[in-house]
C-alpha cells in the first residue's frame, strides 16, 4: 500500500519559503527573494526562427507576458518560467516536433535582486556590466556570480524597480544565496 | 644651529583639524598629532628626524619625500609591518615604531655594515656565498636576520578584502588639475567617469600651491561636485591591460581592509602628475635632505617646519616656490645653489642630520635642511603596460608617450609643460575627447551584444585628437654631482655600485637592474629609474634615450596579497537531502563541490545493515543528461564503446566511454524512457566533463544529428535503496510500479509515483552489488521521499549509508572507479571489460587507437587482488614490487577492509605478467614493510555471480 503523506516542496534555500512562492517580482530598495519552486521550462529546437515565432522572443531577450516571462536563454533555446502548472501546459500547447521540452522546475534555484542598489551588489560577484545600456530591461544572459554559473534576466518590476532574476543548478541555491547576501550587505539588502 | 622642527601657524591650506588632537605612540613615546596629519607629518612636527635604517647599511633615514613614495618613511605600526608612514593617515591610539633595527632606532649595531661597505659592493652576496655550496643553508640562516622589513604577526586576524567590476566608459587615473579637469568635462559630456586619486586629497600640486593654485581648486572641486563623477581617493590605478582592462586598488572603501576593483574602461586617461627627482651626490641620503615638493607640501598642508635653515638647490619653478614658502614660514634660506646658473653642490655633510652643505664654488654653508629641486620623473607606466614606449627629451630631462593606443589619452605633466590654467584646459580638451570617444567604444558594444540596447547600424566617428599640446619647458638634467651618492633608497645602491657593475660587465640596463637590485625596492623605481639609466649612460658614454629604460610592469603602486584575493568564493554544492543528513548527525566529506555524507557514524554497520537489511544513500551528485532526439541512438554508440541500437524503452545498460586516444574517460548507464527520449548518467565528478564532451561532438562533428543534450543533475534528487529488504521497503511507496522481480527485472527502469510525487524514475541498478533502486525524484521533493523511504524502511532496520559504505561495497563486488582505479593512462582494456568493446561500430571516440589495444595492449591491468594475511590493509597507491630488484610492477588503487568478508579487499593496477589469478605479489607498505597478495579471479570479491544484484 502506498505512503499517502503529502509530499512537501522544499527550496534550497533554507531561509525561503518551505512551499513554492505563488508569485514573482519584489520591490524593495534592495532585496533578495527565493523564487524557487517557479515553473521552469527549456524548449529547445535547432529551429530559431520556430521558437522566435512562437514565444515572442529571441536569443538575448526576454519577453513578459502576465505572469509568465519566456527567455531566449541560448541560441536555440528558450526557458518559459512562471506558474507551473501554466509552463508546462504552455510548452505542450506550442510544442512541434523537433523541440526537445525539458522541465527544470526541480533543477534551478530562482533568485530575484531587486532595487536601485541591485547592480552595484551584482557588480560585486559578477563581471556582468550590469548598466542599462548592455543590460537594459528583457536582457538575458549567462555568467558566472560568485563563480557560479547564472543565467541572468533583467525583469523589473511593474513600477519600474531594478529587478534581475538569477537561476542556477539548484545545489549551489544556498551558497549563492548567502553570496548575494554578503555582497548587499554593504547597501542593507533585505531578504524577502 | 637650531635643529628644531615644528608646527607652523595656521596656513591657508592646512587640512589638519587642529581642534582634533590625537595621541599615539613612537617607539613607545607618547606623542601627538592632530586630524588629517599623516605619520610622517605628525612624526615631523615631533622633531623625529630619523624615522629609519637604510636597508643595507643601516644608515640614519630621515623623511625625504613625506608621501606614499618616501623610500625612508616605512614602518612598523602594530602587527601591521612596512606601512608607508607619508601616506598612511594618523589615528588615535596607533602604536608606530621603527622596523629592522636593533638595538634601537638610535643605536642601531648593524650600522656597522656602513664600515664595512666597501666590501658590500653589487653582487656581494652572489660571490660570497656561492661556495662551498654545503654551506648555503647555514648562509640563509644568517641572511635572513638581516632580511629588511617590519615583523609580520602570524596571529593577526585577517582582514576583510573585497572585489568589485565596473564598466565606466572613462578612467581618469590621477586627481591634480589636469585628471579634475578631464573627469568634469568628461562627465558633461555624457560619460560615466571614475576619478582614482592616489593620494587622500584631490588637487595634486595645487594644494600646496599659491592663492591663485588654490582658487583654481576650488573651483574644480565645485565643478567636480556638480558633475556625475565617481571619486576614488586614496586608490590608485595599480595596472592597464589588453582591451583597456585597469586594475584599481581601493584603499578608502568603509569596512574594508582594501578593495580590487577591475575595471573596463572605454577610455582610460592618465593624469598621472609627475613625481619629483632626487639628486645623486655624496650625502644626498641624510637626514634633512628632502625634495622640494615634500617641503612645500608639509608646510602647506600640514603646517609642519622642515627645519631652521635650508639650501635649495633649485633648477626649476617649483625650487624657486619652495624658497619663497621657506622664507615665509621663517626658515633662513642661507644659500641658493640654482644650476641654470651654472651652480652646483658637492656633497652634504653631517652625522645624524645634515649639517652643512658643499657648494662647488668652495663654499661650506651651516644648514639642518637641503631642499632639492633637481627635476622630475614622468611614471610612465600605464602607458607603458598600454603599449607604449616613452621617448627621453633631453632638452626637458624626462620621458614623453610617443604613441598610446587610441584608447588611451594622456594628459597633464606627462603629456608636458603649461601654466596651471593651460594643464586645466588641457585635461578638460582630454576628458571631452575621451568622453566621446567613449561613446563609440560603447556603440561597438552594443552593436555586437544580442541583449543590449538597439544602436544605429552607422557607427559615431571616431574623434580625432584636435587638443592644443602643451609645451616643453627646458631643465636642466641634473642627475649626478661630482660626488657619488645613493640612487636607489629603497635598496641602498649607491652610484658607485652602479657603475662597478658596469664595468664587470653589467652593462645593460636589466642586467644592471638585477645584479644590483637598483629600481627593484618599495618605490619600484619611481625615484632612482632615470638617475640609475642616467648613471648607467655616463659609464659606457651613451645617453639616457641610447640606454632605454627598465619595462615598468604592474603593479604601479603594490597591492596586498588580501585585495587580490578578494572576497573567499569557493562555491559548495548540497543535495536536496543534506538537512536531513545534517541532522541525522552524517559526517560530511568534501567531493570536489559536493558535501556529501561520508558515514552517520559507523560505516561498517551500515555495510552489514545494508547486506542483511536494507541502507539507503544518497547519490544525487551522479551526473545526469536528459537526452532527446531521434539520432540519439547515433551519439550514444559514438560515446559509449558498446553498442546502443536496440536498448528497448524502460531498458537500462551499462557503458564506458573513451577519449579519441582510447583513454577511459568516464563510465555510467544510460536508460531509455521513451521513443526517443532517454537518460544518461554518469559519474559524479564526470558530469560536466561529458556534457561538454557530448557537445562538442554534437556541435563540431554531427550538428546534422537531432539530439538535444540538457543537463538535470540536480533536477532529481537520487538515492540508491539497496538489500536484500529494498523490494519490501518500496512496495509501501509505490502504486503504480510493479515491483515484481519478473516484471521489472535487473538493468531496467520504470516511470512512476514514488511516496506521492509524480513523475520519478526508478532504476534496477546499484553500485553495491545487493539488490538496489536508484530512485531519482524530483529535487524538490527529494528531502520528502527520502523521509518517507525511511519511514517505510523502519520496520526492516533501514540504515542510512554514507560514501564509506558504498566505496566497501563497491570494492567487495569489484567495481571500479574512473580516475581511482583507473588513471590518465589508463586505456580501456586495462579495465577488463574487453567484451564492452564492439569494433564492428562503424565509428566511435577512442577506435583507432582500441582497435590497435586490443590486439597489443601491453600496460597494467586491474585486477582484484587479496593480501595473504586477511587483516593487512595497504594504503591505497602503495607500491607492488619485485622483491627482488624492488621494481615497480603496479600500485594498489582502492583498499578497505570488508565487514562482510572479514578480510581485506583491494583492486590494483599491475603489469599483465603478474595479472593472471593466482600470481603472487608483493606489495610495499607505507611503512616500508613488505607484504604478500595473490591476485584473483575475478574483480569481484562478493557475489561474482551476481545473483544478489538480480535476486
Amino acid at each position: 500500500m502506498a505512503n499517502t503523506q503529502t509530499p512537501v516542496f522544499r527550496s534550497p534555500v533554507a531561509a525561503g519559503s518551505s512551499t513554492a512562492p505563488a508569485t514573482m517580482g519584489a520591490t524593495s530598495a534592495l532585496s533578495l527573494a527565493d523564487e524557487t519552486g517557479v515553473g521552469i521550462v527549456s524548449v529547445r529546437n535547432r529551429d530559431e526562427g520556430s521558437l522566435i515565432e512562437r514565444f515572442a522572443t529571441r536569443f538575448g531577450r526576454a519577453t513578459r507576458s502576465g505572469n509568465t516571462l519566456m527567455a531566449g536563454q541560448r541560441p536555440g533555446e528558450c526557458i518559459i518560467m512562471g506558474d507551473r502548472s501554466g509552463v508546462v501546459g504552455l510548452a505542450a500547447s506550442k510544442q512541434l516536433a523537433g523541440d526537445a521540452v525539458v522541465e527544470l522546475t526541480h533543477g534551478r534555484v530562482v533568485l530575484r535582486v531587486t532595487g536601485a542598489q541591485a547592480s552595484s551588489t551584482l557588480e560585486k560577484v559578477c563581471s556582468l556590466d550590469w548598466s542599462d545600456a548592455m543590460m537594459p530591461n528583457g536582457a538575458v544572459t549567462s555568467g558566472s556570480v560568485a563563480k557560479v554559473t547564472c543565467d541572468v534576466i533583467r525583469d523589473d518590476a511593474a513600477n519600474g524597480t531594478r529587478s534581475y532574476l538569477l537561476t542556477a543548478d539548484r545545489s549551489f541555491g544556498q551558497y549563492l544565496f548567502d553570496a548575494l547576501v554578503d555582497a548587499g550587505d554593504e547597501f542593507g539588502i533585505v531578504v524577502g | 644651529m637650531s635643529t628644531l622642527s615644528d608646527r607652523l601657524s595656521a596656513q591657508p591650506g592646512e587640512i589638519i583639524d587642529r581642534s582634533s588632537k590625537l595621541r599615539f605612540t613612537w617607539n613607545g613615546k607618547g606623542v601627538t598629532g592632530f586630524a588629517g596629519d599623516t605619520i610622517a607629518s605628525a612624526l615631523m612636527a615631533n622633531n623625529v628626524q630619523v624615522v629609519s635604517r637604510s636597508m643595507k647599511y643601516h644608515r640614519p633615514r630621515g623623511y625625504m619625500t613625506a608621501d606614499y613614495w618616501d623610500p625612508n618613511g616605512s614602518v612598523q605600526l602594530a602587527s601591521e609591518p612596512n606601512v608607508r608612514s607619508g601616506h598612511r593617515q594618523l589615528q588615535e591610539g596607533m602604536k608606530v615604531s621603527a622596523q629592522n633595527v636593533w638595538p634601537s632606532l638610535d643605536r642601531d649595531v648593524r650600522a656597522v655594515n656602513g664600515v664595512l661597505g666597501r666590501f658590500l659592493t653589487a653582487g656581494f652576496y652572489y660571490k660570497t656565498f656561492m661556495h662551498p655550496r654545503s654551506l648555503w643553508p647555514t648562509y640563509e640562516k644568517v641572511l635572513a636576520t638581516f632580511a629588511p622589513g617590519g615583523k609580520v604577526d602570524l596571529d593577526a586576524p585577517s582582514g576583510y578584502f573585497d572585489k568589485r567590476y565596473a564598466h565606466p566608459d572613462v578612467v581618469v587615473a590621477g586627481g591634480g588639475p589636469s585628471g579634475l579637469a578631464a573627469a568634469i568635462d568628461a562627465a558633461r559630456a555624457g560619460a560615466k567617469v571614475m576619478l582614482v586619486e592616489h593620494t587622500h586629497h584631490l588637487g595634486g600640486h595645487l594644494l600646496w600651491g599659491s592663492d591663485g593654485d588654490r582658487a583654481v581648486l576650488a573651483q574644480l572641486l565645485t565643478e567636480l561636485a556638480e558633475a556625475d563623477v565617481e571619486v576614488l581617493v586614496d586608490s590608485t590605478v595599480t595596472g592597464r591591460y589588453e582591451d583597456n582592462w585597469i586594475g584599481i586598488s581601493q584603499r578608502s572603501h568603509p569596512g574594508v581592509e582594501e578593495r580590487l576593483i577591475k575595471a573596463r574602461a572605454k577610455m582610460l586617461v592618465v593624469a598621472g602628475g609627475l613625481i619629483e627627482r632626487p639628486y645623486v651626490f655624496e650625502g644626498n641620503d641624510l637626514p634633512g635632505v628632502m625634495m622640494s615638493s615634500a617641503v612645500r607640501r608639509s608646510m602647506a598642508m600640514y603646517a609642519v617646519r622642515p627645519g631652521s635653515r635650508a639650501v635649495v638647490l633649485s633648477a626649476n619653478a617649483e625650487g624657486d616656490a619652495a624658497v619663497e614658502a621657506l622664507t615665509a614660514a621663517g626658515v633662513e634660506v642661507a644659500a641658493v645653489v640654482d644650476p641654470r646658473n651654472g651652480q652646483d653642490l658637492v656633497r652634504a655633510k653631517g652625522s645624524r642630520r645634515v649639517e652643512s652643505v658643499e657648494l662647488a664654488d668652495g663654499r661650506s654653508v651651516e644648514a639642518d635642511l637641503l631642499v632639492i629641486a633637481a627635476g622630475w620623473t614622468s611614471p610612465t607606466s600605464l602607458i607603458n603596460m598600454a603599449g607604449d614606449r616613452p621617448s627621453f627629451d633631453d632638452s626637458c630631462g624626462r620621458f614623453f608617450p610617443t604613441d598610446p593606443p587610441e584608447t588611451v589619452l594622456v594628459t597633464g605633466g606627462m603629456a608636458g609643460d603649461g601654466t596651471t590654467e593651460e594643464i586645466v584646459e588641457h585635461g578638460r580638451a582630454t576628458g571631452d575627447l575621451a568622453a566621446r570617444r567613449a561613446s563609440t567604444v560603447a556603440h561597438r558594444l552594443q552593436a555586437a551584444t544580442t541583449r543590449a540596447q538597439s544602436v544605429d547600424e552607422i557607427e559615431p566617428v571616431w574623434a580625432a585628437d584636435s587638443r592644443i599640446a602643451l609645451g616643453r619647458w627646458s631643465h636642466p638634467g641634473l642627475y649626478r654631482a661630482s660626488t657619488h651618492g645613493i640612487v636607489d633608497y629603497s635598496e641602498d645602491v649607491s652610484s658607485k655600485d652602479l657603475v662597478a657593475a658596469a664595468k664587470e660587465g653589467y652593462d645593460s640596463v636589466e642586467l644592471l637592474k638585477r645584479y644590483t637590485t637598483a629600481t627593484m625596492g618599495p618605490s619600484q623605481g619611481k625615484l632612482s629609474t632615470v638617475n640609475t639609466v642616467a648613471i648607467l649612460g655616463e659609464a659606457r658614454g651613451e645617453t639616457i634615450a641610447e640606454v632605454g629604460t627598465t619595462v615598468w610592469r604592474p603593479p604601479f603602486a603594490p597591492i596586498s596579497l588580501g585585495a587580490l584575493g578578494g572576497r573567499k568564493f569557493e562555491p559548495i554544492r548540497v543535495s536536496a537531502m543534506h538537512r536531513w543528513h545534517e541532522a541525522n548527525g552524517a559526517t560530511p566529506i568534501i567531493a570536489g563541490q559536493w558535501i556529501r555524507p561520508e558515514h552517520y557514524g559507523d560505516p561498517a554497520a551500515e555495510v552489514r545493515k545494508t547486506r542483511s537489511g536494507v541502507g539507503l544513500i544518497d547519490v544525487s551528485p551522479l551526473g545526469k543528461l536528459d537526452l532527446q532526439g531521434a539520432d540519439v541512438p547515433k551519439l550514444l554508440n559514438h560515446l559509449y564503446t558498446n553498442t546502443w541500437n536496440k536498448l528497448p524503452i524502460g531498458g537500462v545498460r551499462y557503458g564506458i566511454m573513451c577519449a579519441e586516444d582510447g583513454i577511459v574517460l568516464d563510465d555510467g548507464v544510460t536508460g531509455r524512457l521513451g521513443e526517443n527520449h532517454y537518460l544518461m548518467t554518469t559519474t559524479s565528478s564526470g558530469a560536466a566533463t561529458v556534457w561538454e564532451w557530448a557537445e562538442n561532438w554534437l556541435q563540431t562533428e554531427h550538428p546534422d544529428w537531432d539530439v538535444s543534450v540538457t543537463p538535470v543533475t540536480t533536477a532529481y534528487a537520487s538515492m540508491n535503496l539497496a538489500g536484500p529488504k529494498s523490494r519490501e521497503v518500496l512496495s509501501s511507496l509505490v502504486d503504480d510500479i510493479d515491483l515484481d522481480p519478473e516484471d521489472f527485472r535487473y538493468m531496467q527502469l520504470r516511470t512512476g509515483r514514488i511516496a506521492g510525487v509524480d513523475n520519478c524514475i526508478m532504476w534496477r541498478i546499484g553500485f553495491t552489488g545487493e539488490l538496489s533502486f536508484e530512485l531519482h525524484v524530483p529535487a524538490g521533493y527529494g528531502e520528502a521521499v527520502w523521509r518517507s523511504v525511511m519511514e517505510a524502511g523502519a520496520e526492516f532496520g533501514i540504515t542510512p549509508f554514507g560514501l564509506e559504505g558504498q566505496r566497501i561495497m563497491r570494492l567487495e563486488k569489484g567495481h571500479f572507479i574512473v580516475g581511482q582505479d583507473t588513471d590518465g593512462l589508463s586505456l580501456a582494456p586495462a579495465t577488463g571489460l574487453d567484451a564492452l568493446i564492439k569494433l564492428d561500430k562503424p565509428d566511435f571516440a577512442g577506435k583507432p587507437e582500441l582497435s590497435w589495444a586490443l590486439e597489443n595492449y601491453e600496460g597494467p591491468l586491474v585486477v582484484a587482488v587479496q593480501p595473504v594475511d586477511p587483516n593487512v590493509v595497504p594504503g591505497e597507491a602503495s607500491q607492488i614490487i619485485d622483491p627482488i630488484d624492488k621494481r615497480i610492477l603496479g600500485r594498489i588503487t582502492s583498499a578497505r577492509y570488508s565487514p562482510t568478508l572479514e578480510r581485506s579487499v583491494c583492486l590494483a593496477q599491475v603489469e599483465p605478467q603478474f595479472a593472471t589469478a593466482g600470481s603472487r605479489l608483493t606489495i610495499k607498505m607505507i611503512d616500508g614493510s613488505l607484504q604478500e597478495a595473490v591476485v584473483q579471479e575475478h574483480h569481484a570479491h562478493f557475489d561474482p555471480e551476481g545473483e544478489r544484484l538480480r535476486g
